[in-house]
């Protein structure tokens, strides 16, 4: 349980409006001290507006911002404990490198032996003090963003604040400077508010993920919790790779398609649902599909037809045909041979209707983190 | 490929230039004969060349307070001009709202007024019968100031003229800074006005020097508004050359005169060879 003075940064109704269009409506979220939260949610879906309100480069229509307890919704971006890493950097390119981090520094008029102590520590820290007096316009992409970084962290803000700081890096740069910024995140415990549209970036390096559609907050979990149970049809499609598709239950499983493919479910997996449920939409993770060859003698399942394989090294994606107008998609082991007729079988499931969470096979952890609302609507649909 | 046009150049304008260069040196014969035949207090030698028609004309009272409130004019207009600019440039590149396109449009139009109308237009406004002076005198004020045939006026019109250039200059270069750059300033604590003298400023460098020079060579070398709209005397160097050349029949003092001018534009022109070589230095560091 968090008290509101252990919150870093607390956001209480916050709206706003660019012209006739609500891009932000009413949203609130509380980030703890320390903990890194990432905005996460398909372009236009209010993110980086939220951003910029909470860094002051936007004035809210309605509601608060507040940070280490403080409000500071009127107050300009200046005057605020926070710092930014924008998407392209940002970095001042008539300035050196050293130039672009002891910028703030000289601001608050720091003695000249401080200025150069901070900078070299935020420079080390970032892996660019052999690279101080070179331009920004001389550093690679990786480079610059970790300058960005260093001049961001070497203000000592009370809360971070990073806009997409990745999405200019190329894949493989991208997976190596995000753990740095988690490292230095968690050593110097700053709270930290990071925006992406890219669901694996949130995984890896969140303490909790808000995921945001059209201006609103679906659901705010920590990242197991988000994956294992999307409490919206759009989480559930917008998080991690996922087969939803239409069918009702029926005795050891779901009938699919209009053709009503059986697809059978391991034991236990449909025990909460009712057969007079009606329609749902069912949600199945890659990884909750036991694909074995037909002929294995393995367990039974429903019959299908693997039409397309792509390798993904240690794992293949396959989709399988069930019947003419249902099909699955699943991860398996690269080494077995699919050629032939498979048998499925699902072994953890998801239900919703209206595009809410009603069932879930799996329950959640002991902490109770489902949402009460949630459970009620579990609790109604069994 | 380029010898030809460079060739047209060199006959066309440079031979010229040459023969009023010698000519302003005490040359007075061969392509000077004929305009020597007939000009006024012309100095001329039989040996190599001379300064003395620089030092005449330097020794007139009239060129010397002619020549002071020519810079006098171009450093005031050059500054009004990029303060104007930079301001309506700013102000449309920051809060892109519909006042701010307005100014952006509005500034633009005098480049579509002929010089000679818009001088008539603001000699009109401020003269002594014009319009500001009658509203004044309707209002009680009849000894309400004027500023016609003033350099004050003269700076108005030059300003007048050079806006237009200036804030296409100023606002092209804002266009291609990203504006998270000055966030990022304001992020670090710095104020709207800090932030635009130490990010914007430096970024938008080289478009403020094209306007501080290439309005500052303009001005100095303007006749259309000075003539206009100016004093008889002292004025700038452009109607006081045209009226030495014309009135008084004394062709070397008025080349003289050119040529000083043509050493000022140099001198006003350096900032903008410097800018421009830093500009592609800085460009060839970002392309390794």
């Amino acid at each position: 349980m968090t008290t509101a003075e252990s919150h870093g940064l607390e956001i209480t109704g916050l709206t706003k409006k660019l012209g006739e269009n609500t891009v932000v409506k009413g949203i609130s979220l509380s980030v703890r001290r320390g903990e890194l939260v990432c905005l996460l949610g398909p372009s236009g879906c209010g993110k980086t507006t939220t951003l910029r309100m909470i860094g002051g480069f936007l004035q809210p229509d309605g509601g608060r911002i507040a940070i280490d307890g403080r409000d500071v919704t009127e107050l300009p971006p200046e005057r605020r404990p926070t710092a930014m890493v924008f998407q392209n950097y940002a970095l001042w390119p008539h300035m050196t490198v050293y130039k672009n981090v002891a910028y703030g520094l000289r601001l608050r008029k720091l003695a000249k032996s401080e200025i150069d102590d901070r900078v070299a520590a935020a420079l080390k820290m970032v892996n660019l003090d052999q690279k101080a007096n070179r331009h920004p316009g001389a550093l690679s992409g990786g480079e610059q963003q970790r300058v960005a970084l260093a001049r961001a962290i070497v203000l000592e803000p009370a809360l971070l604040l990073l806009d997409e700081p990745l999405s200019n890096l190329d894949a493989k740069l991208r997976v190596g400077v995000r753990e740095e910024i988690r490292e230095i995140q968690q050593r110097l415990s700053i709270t930290t508010v990071f925006v992406t549209h890219d669901q694996d970036e949130a995984l890896s390096v969140a303490d909790r993920i808000a995921v945001m559609s059209s201006g609103d907050i679906e659901q705010y979990s920590d990242p197991d919790d988000l994956y294992r149970h999307p409490e919206s049809r759009f989480v559930a499609g917008f998080v991690g790779a996922m087969n939803i598709f239409e069918g009702r239950v029926t005795t050891g499983g779901v009938l699919v398609g209009a053709e009503d493919a059986f697809l059978p479910c391991a034991e236990g997996v449909l025990s909460g649902l009712r057969a007079e449920a009606g329609n749902l939409e069912l949600a199945v993770r890659l990884e909750d599909v036991s694909v074995a060859p037909a002929s294995s003698g393995g367990p039974s399942g429903g019959a299908g037809r693997v039409v397309r394989q792509v390798p993904h090294g240690h794992f293949k994606e396959v989709l399988i045909e069930l019947g003419k107008q249902a099909s699955l998609r699943a991860y398996v082991d690269p080494d077995v041979d699919l050629s032939g007729p498979v048998a499925v079988t699902v072994r953890r499931l998801l239900a919703y209707r209206d595009g809410e969470l009603v069932y879930s096979s799996h329950a959640r952890d002991q902490a109770g983190r489902r949402s009460e609302a949630a459970a009620a609507r579990v609790e109604s649909a069994r | 490929m380029v010898a030809p046009p460079v060739a047209i150049i060199g006959f066309f304008v440079g031979v010229p230039i040459v023969i009023s260069v010698i000519y302003t040196l005490g040359h007075v014969g061969g392509p000077n004969s004929a305009v020597a035949a007939v000009a006024q207090h012309q100095v001329a030698t039989h040996g190599l060349l001379t300064w003395a028609a620089y030092q005449q004309v330097f020794a007139q009272h009239n060129f010397r307070a002619s020549l002071v409130a020519s810079v006098w004019v171009t450093v005031v207009s050059v500054v009004i001009v990029l303060i104007l600019s930079w301001a309506i440039a700013l102000y449309a590149w920051q809060t892109n709202s519909r006042l701010g396109r307005a100014l952006s449009a509005l500034a633009i139009v005098p480049m579509f007024i002929p010089v000679v109308i818009a001088s008539y237009s603001i000699l009109q406004f401020w003269s002594y019968g014009g319009f500001v002076k009658t509203i004044a005198y309707a209002l009680g004020m009849p000894n309400f100031p004027t500023l016609g045939f003033s350099l004050q006026l003269v700076v108005l019109g030059e300003v007048w003229v050079s806006v237009p250039f200036g804030v296409l200059m100023i606002a092209s270069g804002l266009g291609g800074i990203s504006p998270s750059v000055f966030e990022a300033a304001r992020d670090a604590g710095a104020g709207v006005v800090r932030a635009t003298l130490s990010v914007l400023v430096p970024m938008n460098l080289l478009p403020t020097v094209i306007v501080t020079c290439f309005t500052g060579i303009s001005i100095l070398g303007s006749f259309t508004v000075p003539y206009l709209v100016g004093p008889t005397a002292p004025n700038l160097l452009g109607p006081e050359a045209t009226e030495t050349f014309s009135s008084f029949n004394e062709p070397q003092q008025a080349e003289v005169m050119a040529i000083v001018l043509f050493g000022l534009s140099v001198i006003v022109a350096v900032p903008y060879i410097w800018a421009t070589y830093r500009s592609n230095r800085n460009a060839g560091v970002q392309a390794t």
